[in-house]
């Protein structure tokens, strides 16, 4: 199945996964305390999040909604499509829906429950890794086939607890990560999370007018496969208004490509894929939905 | 005083070793006072008023059937619906004959269309398979309805089929749901994750008193057709807690309800609606308090570790799957280690959920943790499910004191697909190995999930003492059990796992006056047709319960 063209106005949708003790909860409070875009709704699961400050979003006119686990033997009841149903049936749309999934779940699946239909964009999945017990999470018996799982499908990915970790660790979780998903978008740091998550002002049009901040945004591009030549020129259109572009592109004639644009340079190699999976983070002010119409 | 009522028959099945067999038993109250011979039974007639009721003299009497496991408020969603099914499926209200070809499955929905009053009122179909039944297609059931909305519900519940009136009467169309990945709108198919999002809409109806309570009341009678006297409500609170509590006990806790209910609450969705398992906890506790005489909280609870069977997500130990896929684990094995800590401290008796052998392991490791943390004797601490597991993990639920529930339906339907796709021919013969559980001395019990396999106790039995599966192949003959220990594990031992020996299970004195009756002797026939005998019906707490066919 194709997919069509994202619709203009979609909403962004952001799952935010990682097993437990990634830092999916110190994440969404970072989120919920810091931003300063249009408000945020938060989706949190009952199980993992506990902690979650709900002072923060009455302090910073967010919406947080509970989740609950809905039966687990079948497909009958589902709080996420429920309430994910309710909120885009509302009259007032939300900006920007994050989403956090429980530690035992496979981001990309809730990505698919949670994308292009009833107003949802293409759901981008950031998986948090930490830093310090990637190696023997890996070796875990009952999580580490799970843990790997989680990296592999993510769109985006941020090794957490980064300041507690010695060089020589980091390095390797780095190279780790890369191992296993070297399509995945690797986050610098948990500012970029805050951009990917809606947390910062974005660059869409009702912003450009009186927003001093800088104009970071961040979108995920889904579907094709993708006519190669039109394809590269809007590429090259856009990339000079991006930070950063990783991802895999699937092209019409069978082949497909991983990219990545940092620092102004492309690196491309080619690799197996029958869909495109591409973010793009920018930190200029564009006409993001315009942008986003073109692919 | 209550006169004495007595039974004689050709002869009762007592699921009692220290006396097999009896031909006459003598009821009052409710309860048994004595099993024996009318001579032996004697010194209770010689001193109360008491009189003869002979309508089984011909019939066999067996301990009520007991299914420990089952969910009455998926079957009410379910039973509602029309079955056109690729396997027999026997209904009190009908006999589901297999249908096999696609144009039969189309021939029969255009009949029971046909057969359907009001043109508007919605058709739910449930048990259509690609592999019998083709390719389903939205345009096919328009042919068949343009006023009607019409859902094909597929056997595994992942997957169905809309018409164009449905799609509108649900209120999706292409903007709304179009662009989804598992959605196919131009033929109204709506799979896996997309399925969540047409539940989501059809919810209001599935879920609306009309429906529900209509289903309940079919569930009542699927119950009393499969010789039930005592069910176990594994997971309360599926849906929602309040809602099943006050519909089961306006629907099934009335004087015609031939059974009892035993009531288990899901730990994991009343942690979501607590907040923590200290205060999920503190609420089952308070349950008992809105007991009834059919309706029943005590203290058994019950967890999740893996993922479903049919969907091929419980979680596997080494080789894993053919194709290299992952299960999954329901809550991440830290939590259900906290939850099974939280109850195993409380005293609960725990009943997880494991459908593949690394779920074994996780619940077998929890448990021995928490005895070294813990020593607790009694514990019956239950394996549900039991689908995929080593010989030397039973060896260890013999070690642990573990007991195991067992869905041997998993074997009937999916060994010939699993031997084929996903776990190769050694484990699929392999699944639901009670062979080796009667071999360890660790007790089990068969239930049926419903609706993940008909609730047929008789059935059950026959499939574990045959291990003939749904093609008619024998498979893993070396884990069937004889007839005698198939049947202890829908009475006797099933009241064990249940923790209600003392009450049900077996027919001796003192115990409550529940009875299947039937027409021939589950001895004298070939195991291969136990699901064959007829019954006549049930005596729940002393009140014969004739099935209405
Ligand atoms: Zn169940």
């Amino acid at each position: 199945m194709t997919t069509p063209p994202p619709i203009p106005t979609a909403i962004p949708v952001t799952i935010i996964g990682g097993y437990l003790g990634a830092g999916k909860t110190t994440l969404i409070n970072e989120l919920l305390s810091t931003h300063d875009g249009p408000p945020l709704t938060v989706l949190v699961n009952d199980f993992g999040a506990i902690n979650i400050d709900k002072d923060l979003i009455a302090a910073h006119a967010g919406d947080t909604l509970e989740l609950t686990n809905g039966c687990v033997c079948c497909s009958i009841t589902d709080s996420l499509t429920d309430t994910l149903l309710r909120l885009t049936e509302r009259e007032e749309k939300p900006h920007h829906i994050v989403i956090e999934a429980s530690g035992a779940a496979h981001p990309a699946k809730i990505a698919l429950t949670a994308s292009n239909w009833g107003g949802l964009g293409t759901a981008q999945s950031l998986v948090l890794v930490d830093a310090l017990t990637l190696t023997q999470k890996e070796r875990d018996k009952y999580v580490g086939a799970l843990i790997q799982d989680q990296i592999r499908e993510a769109d985006v990915l941020l090794l957490t607890k980064q300041d507690l970790a010695p060089e020589e660790t980091k390095a390797a979780a780095r190279t780790r990560l890369n191992a296993l998903n070297a399509a995945a978008l690797l986050l610098a740091s948990s500012n970029e999370a805050r951009i990917i998550s809606g947390a910062m002002p974005t660059a869409a049009p009702r912003q450009l007018e009186d927003s001093k901040e800088p104009q970071l945004w961040s979108f995920t591009l889904q579907g094709g496969p993708h006519e190669r030549k039109a394809f590269d020129a809007r590429l090259k259109d856009i990339a000079p208004h991006c930070e950063r572009i990783k991802g895999t592109v699937a092209y019409t004639d069978g082949s497909a490509e991983e990219l990545q644009w940092a620092g102004e340079r492309w690196a491309r190699q080619a690799t197996r894929a029958s869909t495109t999976r591409l973010v793009f983070i920018g930190a200029e002010r564009i006409d993001l939905e315009a942008w986003r119409g073109r692919f | 005083m209550t006169q004495i009522t007595v039974f004689p028959a050709k002869k009762i099945i007592t699921m009692n070793p220290a006396q097999p067999e009896a031909t006459a038993v003598a009821v009052r109250d409710g309860r048994i006072l004595e099993v024996g011979t009318l001579e032996s039974l004697r010194p209770w007639l010689e001193a109360f008023p008491h009189k003869i009721d002979d309508r089984f003299k011909d019939k066999f009497l067996m301990p009520g059937f007991i299914d420990p496991h089952l969910h009455p408020s998926m079957a009410a969603v379910l039973l509602p619906m029309r079955f056109v099914t690729a396997m027999e499926w026997r209904l009190p209200w009908e006999i589901v004959a297999p249908v096999t070809t696609p144009e039969a499955f189309l021939k029969r929905v255009r009949d029971i269309d046909a057969e359907m009053e009001s043109p508007e009122a919605p058709l739910f179909i449930w048990g259509y398979h690609q592999l019998w039944h083709g390719k389903m297609r939205r345009a096919a059931l328009d042919d068949i309805s343009k006023t009607r909305p019409i859902v094909i519900w597929h056997r595994s519940f992942h997957e169905l089929y809309m018409n164009s009136a449905c799609l509108k009467w649900a209120g999706i169309d292409e903007a709304s749901a179009g662009g989804h990945h598992q959605v196919d709108i131009e033929n109204g198919h709506f799979f896996e994750n997309g399925l969540r999002l047409a539940m989501a809409k059809l919810n209001s109806y599935l879920l609306s008193p009309a429906h529900y309570h209509e289903g309940l009341k079919r569930l009542a009678r699927v119950a009393h057709f499969g010789g039930h006297t005592t069910l176990g409500d594994m997971a309360v609170g599926i849906f929602n807690f309040e809602m099943e509590w006050q519909t089961t006990k306006t629907f099934l806790d009335t004087d015609e309800t031939p059974f009892r209910v035993q009531m288990i609450p899901a730990s994991n969705i009343l942690f979501g609606e607590k907040g923590s398992n200290e205060a999920a906890l503190d609420f089952i506790k308070t349950l008992p308090e809105r007991n009834t005489n059919r309706l029943r909280f005590y203290d058994h609870v019950k967890l999740f570790t893996d993922g479903a069977f049919f969907s091929q997500l419980m979680q596997l130990k080494a080789p894993g799957y053919i194709d290299g896929h992952h299960g999954e684990w329901l809550m991440p094995p830290e939590h259900f280690e906290a939850a099974a800590r939280t109850y195993w401290n409380a005293g609960y008796k725990i009943h997880v959920h494991c459908t593949g052998d690394l779920g074994v392991d996780l619940a077998l490791d929890t448990l021995a943790k928490l005895q070294e943390e813990k020593p607790r004797f009694g514990h019956r601490f239950t394996i549900e499910h039991f689908g995929l597991s080593t010989p030397e993990q039973v060896r260890r639920m013999k070690e642990l004191g573990a007991l195991a529930s067992v869905n041997i339906y998993y074997f009937h339907e999916l060994s010939g697909t699993y031997a084929r796709e996903g776990l190769g021919f050694e484990r699929a013969s392999q699944m639901a190995r009670v062979g080796s559980l009667l071999r360890e001395g660790v007790p089990f019990a068969f239930h049926s999930d419903f609706t993940m396999a008909p609730a047929l106790p008789l059935n059950s039995a026959s499939v574990a003492a045959t291990r003939i599966n749904a093609e008619g192949t024998l498979m893993g003959e070396d884990e069937r059990v004889p007839v005698h220990d198939a049947l202890k594990a829908i009475t006797s031992e099933a009241a064990w796992i249940l923790g209600l020996e003392d009450e049900i299970g077996s027919i001796r004195a003192g115990k409550k006056a529940d009875f299947t009756v039937l027409e021939e002797d589950p001895y004298q026939v070939a195991p291969e047709s136990l699901n064959d005998i007829p019954i006549w019906g049930t005596i729940f707490e002393g009140t014969p319960h004739e099935i209405v066919r």
